[in-house]
């Protein structure tokens, strides 16, 4: 406790000595910070090094744009008028334009003839439109596990190379306690949104940011979301300084719903892009949609090695080689 | 008379003063250049950089909130076209997480060893041009979100509210990312100072 609070203390005065430093505080607070320093020596002194060692940014010379870049600007604006495209769409409608179009009526058989036509285009259109949705999805949920990603590295980098789930440690039940709830320092100091945690493809999403952020810890826990599945701490622990990327984040585990488990086929992908496949986040922070759950010589993303017949929440990665996404 | 301000002065071209935008032009395209070319290290890209800046301006200006003010949403524009143009470029300086993780590269403890260092500036030996050329070097090593805020508060001093508002990151992590910036920076330029002695 005593630890937290005396880093917390040192934290924020590195960061008034760099705003100092760097110039960025208002002038009543350059003034008042000024004023600690003459009665503080060794904050004196530290303002000293940091001085010193950003000084040699004065030497970073950036030259000084042509004159003429004035004009070649100015003939660009006058070239990219917006007034004109206002214009055409604020006039007003010409006379012909809002008297009201007669109707024809149909008959029955054109009636008929018409709803035949529109079913078979719709019966035509509809696996293409399906297909569109499907690629829209996995790339809204490729872009929130790369988002996700961000957060991730500037949380370790921020935090002295702490990661959230290998740092929270402690016995566990991941099936009965989602393991996504250690993430939550993440959100609540605002390295990623809650919704990126979620995949796009959740029906009936009924939270907001704004609304999941009121009672955050509660939010991490809840099952009724496609939350992304987290790799197993203990894999993260082992394979972290490992030659090959090791899936970090994923899409829904198939194997649980719903804090449950299901049993389903080895080769199953998970339910969240209708069985396709599943967007997978590595530590080299790279994501991508995958058609098999089976990466790196052939081990399955979603379970431990071995036979097992019913997951319980106590299962975890029983070699070097083996990748285990939990709820 | 007080000169007009940049909101006043983007209100009169709304209304068709023709004069007003080229002095907002002139007002900020120095910094704005020097922003972009420091970020990107390109004279080039500086210049198409700031002029599309102005452009956006120019056919967002309808849409510009007069309550704001009008300078960090001209660097916000410029960051985002300026990292547009980096990544076109090439997709440089991605380092893998677990590159960051732990050890003797970690920025906290970077951060205490700066404040403690009581050594004279190693680059005092060195001419002008020299110093320009570690720093460059040092900079185009370190990733990009820590380079962008350096270059934010340390030349252009802006607080660290509207570097959030520019940057379009949370406050707390302006912080954490020029505390980081700094720490690298600190100890990268050393290294390469001694480096470069070292091969001399």
């Amino acid at each position: 406790m005593g630890d937290t609070s005396s880093n917390r203390n040192n934290s924020q005065r590195h960061e008034e000595i760099v705003a100092f430093v760097c110039g960025t505080m208002s002038r009543d607070e350059q003034a008042a910070f000024a004023a600690r320093m003459v009665d503080d020596t060794e904050l004196a002194t530290q303002v000293d090094a940091v001085r010193r060692a950003l000084s040699p940014l004065n030497a970073w010379q950036a030259p000084e744009p042509e004159a003429s870049l004035v004009d070649a600007i100015m003939r660009e604006v006058e070239t990219a008028s917006p007034l004109k495209y206002v214009a055409s769409e604020t006039r007003m409608p010409s006379e012909n334009e809002t008297r009201p179009v007669r109707r024809g009526m149909f008959t029955l058989p054109q009636f008929f003839a018409v709803a035949a036509s529109i079913a078979l285009v719709l019966s035509v259109l509809f696996p293409t439109v399906q297909r569109q949705n499907d690629r829209k999805f996995q790339q809204a949920c490729l872009g929130n596990l790369s988002r996700v990603g961000q957060g991730w590295s500037m949380y370790t980098n921020a935090y002295d190379g702490a990661m959230p789930q290998v740092d929270a440690g402690g016995p566990m039940n991941w099936l009965n306690n989602p393991q996504r709830g250690e993430l939550e320092p993440m959100v609540r100091l605002g390295f990623v949104p809650p919704h990126v945690f979620v995949c796009p493809t959740t029906e009936g999403r009924k939270f907001t940011d704004a609304s999941a952020a009121k009672d955050l810890a509660a939010f991490m826990q809840r099952t009724d979301l496609r939350f992304y599945a987290v790799q197993h701490p203990a894999a993260i622990a082992q394979r972290l300084r490992g030659p090959m990327p090791l899936p970090v984040f994923a899409d829904q585990n198939p194997l649980f719903a719903n804090g449950q488990f299901n049993d389903v086929d080895e080769s199953a992908n998970s339910p969240a892009h209708r069985g396709q496949g599943q967007n997978v986040l590595f530590t080299n922070v790279s994501a991508e949609f995958l058609k098999s759950p089976r990466f790196n010589l052939g081990d399955n993303i979603w379970r431990v090695e071995g036979p097992i017949a019913k997951y319980t929440g106590i299962e975890s990665p029983v070699s070097a080689t083996d990748s285990f996404l939990i709820p | 008379m007080n000169a007009p301000t940049d909101e006043q002065l983007l209100a009169k071209h709304l209304e068709g003063d023709p004069a007003a935008f080229r002095t907002l032009v002139e007002r900020h395209m120095r910094e704005l250049s020097q922003f972009v070319y420091r970020f990107t290290n390109s004279r080039s890209a500086a210049d198409d950089v700031v002029q599309d800046t102005f452009v956006q301006i120019h056919l967002s200006a309808a849409s510009f909130d007069p309550a704001r003010r009008l300078k960090p949403w001209l660097f916000t524009i410029a960051a985002n076209k300026a990292r547009d143009r980096l990544r076109s470029r090439t997709r440089r300086r991605e380092v893998p997480l677990d590159a960051q993780i732990g050890g003797a590269d970690d920025d906290g403890q970077r951060f205490v060893d700066l404040l403690a260092d009581e050594e004279s500036d190693p680059a005092e030996r060195m001419s002008a041009d020299e110093q320009d050329a570690v720093v460059r070097e040092v900079v185009d090593g370190m990733p990009e979100h820590l380079t962008e805020v350096l270059v934010l508060a340390y030349f252009h001093q802006f607080a660290y509210r509207d570097i959030a508002d520019i940057l379009g990151i949370p406050l707390g992590t302006v912080k954490s990312r020029l505390h980081a910036a700094v720490a690298q920076f600190g100890t990268r330029y050393k290294a390469a100072v001694k480096d470069r002695e070292k091969d001399e």
